[in-house]
């Protein structure tokens, strides 16, 4: 089996982390933070985290090729 | 507190004159490139995302509907999280095909004029509402700070203002294809202030009003139903739709598809953003609850979606008020400019240019500035329009919603345009029509109708607005559930063509066909003269003197090949000036192609190789390992250390290796596509001389080339015709030929060096026979001397004289066949001449008698004095003396060597008999070998008849050998005569070493 390129490994993690993104913003998990009486930041905390995975998965990944 | 209307005019004027110098400073290049070309720049201007609704109606959003605010930034951080696959694709095609609008865009994937006027249009009006939402976001904010109703005519002076500065950093240079720095630091700058104004209201809401974080705490304790009415409309709101919106805004609102991909000026800066732009965001979004419940507890009566304002009057500072209203107007004015740059881009290109194109006569560049400089006034006065129009106590949220419903309508253009190449025209149209008419039916006309604009019977506003449903929800589920059902529908009944096609794999994944056809116009002369007729001699000029530069072509360029891509570039820029529709209809029009005419085989070779070159890491499984091979068959070839020049079918060089580079000095990029004819010299001579002979193969092709002499080999095979139906449009595999040029200069120069060095080694082995050679005329012209001294008969004396005069003519001879064949010799072979066959062999014995073995043996010359050869005859005697050696060597003392000569049509053949030991097999099938001998070590070199192989090789003439063990060895040369200049037909080495 072919190992993957960096690019396609790259693009392989950016769905991935989308996909992930999807799934905290969407409901049930949604629904769950909402109801589940926690801190008034908790929304921003989820964002977060998503961006925090995004900048990492940005410095780690190749160069954009434009 | 309250402000006085003419102080908050003067800051709003004093704001506008910072944007002004510092967009003036960025333009005239005050500040360095580094900053305004800085990743966090690019961040901060993609900001302009931001405006009065994120400024003051986020508060009053969060106050309705809870945290279902956030999704309009939620929103936005899925869609940059797709950055690699969604933005960066977009960006790729707005700078390949210098595209400057999502119209444009649109336009160029589905080849169609309406698709470009029908986007324009619909943005327009999906976006009017927006800009009305701006100026009614700086007019009320005017009234809270004032507390008096501000005039329309401050709202027309803010409008003007915008207008002025959009005219004049933003509508700067000739072409939208030119980036505007200025622009872009200036909207930068702007968000900055947003940021800063909003976080500081954010300070002063937790410290100022709520008592701090323990504060905050200890009032949500108080307040817990101010948290459940954050938390509780995420449950029952329309979260995922408010997601969708954002998700299709982030990108396809006009002014966050003109600052991502428009105004992009670093590349690169775009995978920062999918972060850095976020994290913007969620900066801009933390004080939101702080400031919706410091508003709520210091019980401010100002409406909650100007709480952002209303809560710093409650302070005892002017300061915050004022940065918060600073911040307003920031939020409004980027916007406002950003936004409409935009549509009078689109506006101008899809509306202006088809319905009254510029007559040539005029300075056109001027013409299209201007009309981009009318359309910006227009567009802000429409809003303006809008503004009026509309009722001003709607909420700031519904205005924004309304123009994301709008431009989610692009959603399925856009997932055909990347992903869809089976997506077409009608499909296109047919699907943004249907939801466009369902936006304006749900939102619009409610909307208006409410603002008095026109009234509509209940029985249809029941049906456009019904009343226990979400109107986001079911304008947004009906509009993209119809447009994406046609879209695919009408595409799957509908056939593109193949420029629809062509353009469908442009978009998708880059298109390998190459470009048919030749442009008609057949020089850059032509290109001008032909534009000129539509654009005006001066911008033809321009034009093809710009693409010109961008491809480093010359103006004397006029092959086929160049001039394709010529047109391709100009068509290009052109885009970027005037959309491209406009660009392709010229180009069509003026710089037609013959179809007919076959493109250079080259030309789609190099076409083919750049494509992939550029589209790798788009390729996926068996495409990755054919690429891998095609690189790692192209790189043998370039790395072979023998030239390969391929040829076409037109005969036009199609691969020219890095070897055939060095070796003629002429580079790849120059020779691909080039006829051979038009090589330089004397290259297209030498090629297009053996591309028309019938030979396969000639050796040791003799070159000057800057003064020096140089030889080549040349091989070439012809290449089968072998076309695959499948490949789109190519002519690969059409036939053709491979040429071999092996460069032998350095070779032919060892040679001569090596058959010198024998000749100095045979003179040696010689040099006891010279020595009595000639002394023993010496000591005979001694005697006569002697004798002279007394003789007196004259008689006697003029014998003696005589006697003296033969000796000397004998050691003269000697010393003339010695310098003659030590001579270093030329490396010219091509000069051949006439030479007597039988004086030659004569001069080879004499030499040959003065050694040892040739003394004892008897050289006998049999040829006829009539016969001639064509050749060198100081190499020629040279073989002799080498073969008439070995014979010697081989021969027993009394013995007789003999060479005889016959005439057989055009050739000679010359035979060397001797009587001596012969030669076993295993020795006859290795005699020619350098370095081989039988001699004892440090009397042969081993070169002797290798040097005569190669010598009657270049004479293009054959040796071979036939020996018996005992009986003598006889060895036969056949070389050209004086009426052959040709070859033998046949000269392989089996014939020459056989026995």
């Amino acid at each position: 089996m072919r190992v993957p390129t960096d690019k396609s490994r790259q693009s392989d993690l950016v769905i991935l982390l989308f996909l992930f993104a999807l799934f905290l913003m969407l409901p049930p998990f949604v629904t769950w933070w909402a109801t589940a009486r926690l801190a008034w930041y908790t929304p921003y905390l989820i964002w977060g985290l998503v961006i925090l995975l995004a900048a990492w998965l940005q410095m780690r990944g190749a160069k954009h090729d434009l | 507190m309250t402000f006085d209307l003419p102080g908050l005019f003067l800051v709003g004027v004093g704001y506008l004159l910072l944007l002004f110098l510092i967009a003036y400073a960025a333009e005239r290049g005050w500040i360095p490139p580094k900053v305004t070309r800085h990743p966090l720049v690019y961040v901060l201007s993609l900001g302009v995302y931001a405006t009065s609704w994120s400024f003051y109606g986020s508060v009053g959003f969060a106050k309705d509907q809870g945290y279902n605010f956030l999704t309009v930034y939620l929103g936005v951080t899925l869609a940059f999280l797709l950055t690699p696959v969604l933005l960066v694709p977009i960006l790729r095609l707005n700078r390949r095909y210098q595209l400057t609008s999502l119209a444009d865009l649109f336009a160029f994937r589905y080849r169609s004029q309406l698709a470009g006027v029908m986007v324009t249009l619909f943005m327009l009006a999906g976006t009017l509402p927006y800009i009305a939402l701006q100026i009614q976001a700086v007019t009320e904010s005017i009234r809270v700070l004032t507390q008096q109703g501000a005039p329309s005519t401050l709202a027309l002076g803010f409008c003007i203002c915008l207008t002025l500065f959009a005219i004049l950093f933003g509508a700067r240079h000739i072409s939208p294809r030119e980036k505007h720095e200025g622009l872009v630091l200036a909207i930068a700058f702007e968000s900055l202030i947003k940021l800063i104004a909003l976080m500081s209201v954010g300070a002063f809401a937790l410290f100022g009003v709520l008592g701090g974080p323990d504060g905050v705490d200890r009032w949500l304790a108080a307040h817990p139903e101010a948290l459940d009415a954050l938390y509780r409309p995420v449950t029952e709101g329309p979260w995922a739709t408010y997601l969708l919106l954002a998700f299709s805004a982030a990108f396809l609102l006009p002014r966050q598809f003109h600052m991502s991909f428009t105004e992009n000026l670093v590349p690169r800066a775009l995978p920062v953003a999918a972060w850095g732009f976020p994290l913007f965001l969620l900066l801009l979004n933390l004080p939101i609850p702080l400031v919706l419940w410091a508003g709520q507890a210091s019980g401010t009566a100002v409406a909650a979606d100007y709480y952002v304002l209303g809560i710093t009057l409650e302070g005892s500072g002017a300061l915050l008020p004022l940065l918060a209203y600073v911040g307003g107007i920031s939020s409004a004015s980027a916007m406002m400019i950003v936004t409409t740059l935009a549509l009078s881009s689109m506006c101008l290109n899809h509306l202006l240019l088809p319905l009254t194109y510029p007559d040539p006569k005029l300075d056109v560049y001027r013409w299209l500035l201007w009309g981009r400089r009318l359309l910006i006034g227009m567009i802000i006065f429409a809003g303006f329009i809008f503004y009026l129009v509309l009722e001003h106590n709607r909420g700031l949220v519904e205005l924004g919603l309304i123009s994301f419903v709008a431009v989610a309508q692009f959603l399925p253009g856009v997932f055909g345009l990347l992903y869809w190449p089976r997506a077409t025209r009608l499909g296109f149209l047919a699907g943004l029509g249907a939801g466009a008419v369902i936006w304006a039916g749900t939102l619009l006309v409610p909307l208006l109708q409410r603002a008095g604009a026109f009234a509509v019977g209940p029985e249809v506003l029941q049906f456009v607005d019904p009343p226990g449903q979400d109107k986001w929800q079911y304008a947004t589920f009906w509009s993209l559930a119809v447009n994406g059902l046609l879209f695919v529908v009408f595409s799957l009944l509908s056939r593109p063509d193949d420029e629809e096609r062509e353009a469908a794999y442009a978009c998708v994944l880059e298109s390998m066909a190459p470009p048919r056809g030749v442009v008609t116009a057949a020089s850059t002369g032509q290109f001008r003269q032909q534009l000129a007729q539509v654009m005006g001699p001066k911008a033809a000029e321009h034009e093809v003197r710009q693409a010109l530069d961008d491809l480093n072509m010359s103006s004397d360029e006029s092959r086929p090949n160049q001039l394709r891509r010529l047109r391709e570039r100009i068509e290009r820029n052109l885009s970027g000036l005037m959309g491209p529709q406009m660009a392709r209809m010229i180009v069509d029009t003026r710089l037609r192609l013959n179809p007919r005419e076959q493109t250079a085989l080259g030309d789609s070779m190099r076409f083919i190789e750049e494509r992939l070159e550029r589209s790798r890491n788009q390729l996926r499984g068996l495409a990755v390992e054919l690429d891998a091979l095609r690189r790692y068959h192209r790189q043998v070839l370039q790395d072979l250390p023998i030239g390969v020049c391929s040829v076409g079918p037109a005969n036009e060089v199609v691969i020219w290796n890095l070897a055939m580079e060095l070796t003629s000095g002429i580079t790849r990029t120059s020779a691909v596509g080039t006829p051979l004819a038009e090589l330089p010299e004397p290259w297209a001579t030498l090629l297009v001389e053996f591309s028309a002979t019938e030979d396969l193969h000639v050796h040791k092709r003799q070159l000057v080339i800057d003064g020096r002499l140089r030889s080549f080999n040349l091989h070439r095979a012809a290449l089968a015709a072998s076309i695959d139906e499948r490949s789109i449009g190519s002519d690969l595999g059409t036939g053709g030929m491979v040429i071999l040029l092996e460069d032998l200069t350095d070779i032919s120069t060892l040679e001569a060096e090596l058959a010198h060095s024998e000749r100095l080694a045979s003179i040696g082995r010689l040099a006891a026979g010279v020595a009595h050679e000639i002394g023993n005329p010496v000591t005979g012209i001694a005697c006569l001397a002697q004798n002279l001294r007394e003789e007196s008969d004259p008689e006697l004396l003029r014998e003696s004289v005589n006697a003296i005069l033969e000796q000397t003519r004998r050691i003269t001879e000697i010393v003339q066949s010695l310098v003659s064949f030590s001579h270093s010799g030329q490396l010219a072979r091509g000069k051949r001449l006439p030479m007597p066959l039988r004086e030659s062999v004569e001069e080879a014995i004499r030499l040959v008698r003065l050694s040892h073995s040739g003394r004892q043996v008897e050289c006998v010359n049999s040829c006829a004095p009539e016969i001639e050869l064509l050749g060198d005859r100081q190499r020629l005697v040279q073989v002799f003396v080498n073969l008439l050696t070995n014979a010697c060597h081989a021969s027993r003392p009394g013995d007789t060597v003999e060479v005889r000569a016959e005439e057989r049509g055009k050739r000679v053949i010359i035979e060397i008999r001797d009587q001596g030991c012969g030669m076993p097999r295993d020795v006859r099938e290795r005699i020619f070998e350098p370095f081989f001998t039988t001699r004892e070590p440090g009397e042969g070199t081993g070169l002797g008849l290798a040097l005569v192989y190669s010598i009657v090789q270049d004479h293009e003439g054959t040796i071979s050998v036939d020996s018996v063990e005992e009986r003598g060895t006889r060895m036969l040369i056949d070389l050209p005569g004086l009426g052959d200049a040709t070859p033998p037909e046949a000269a392989t080495d089996s014939e020459e070493t056989g026995t």
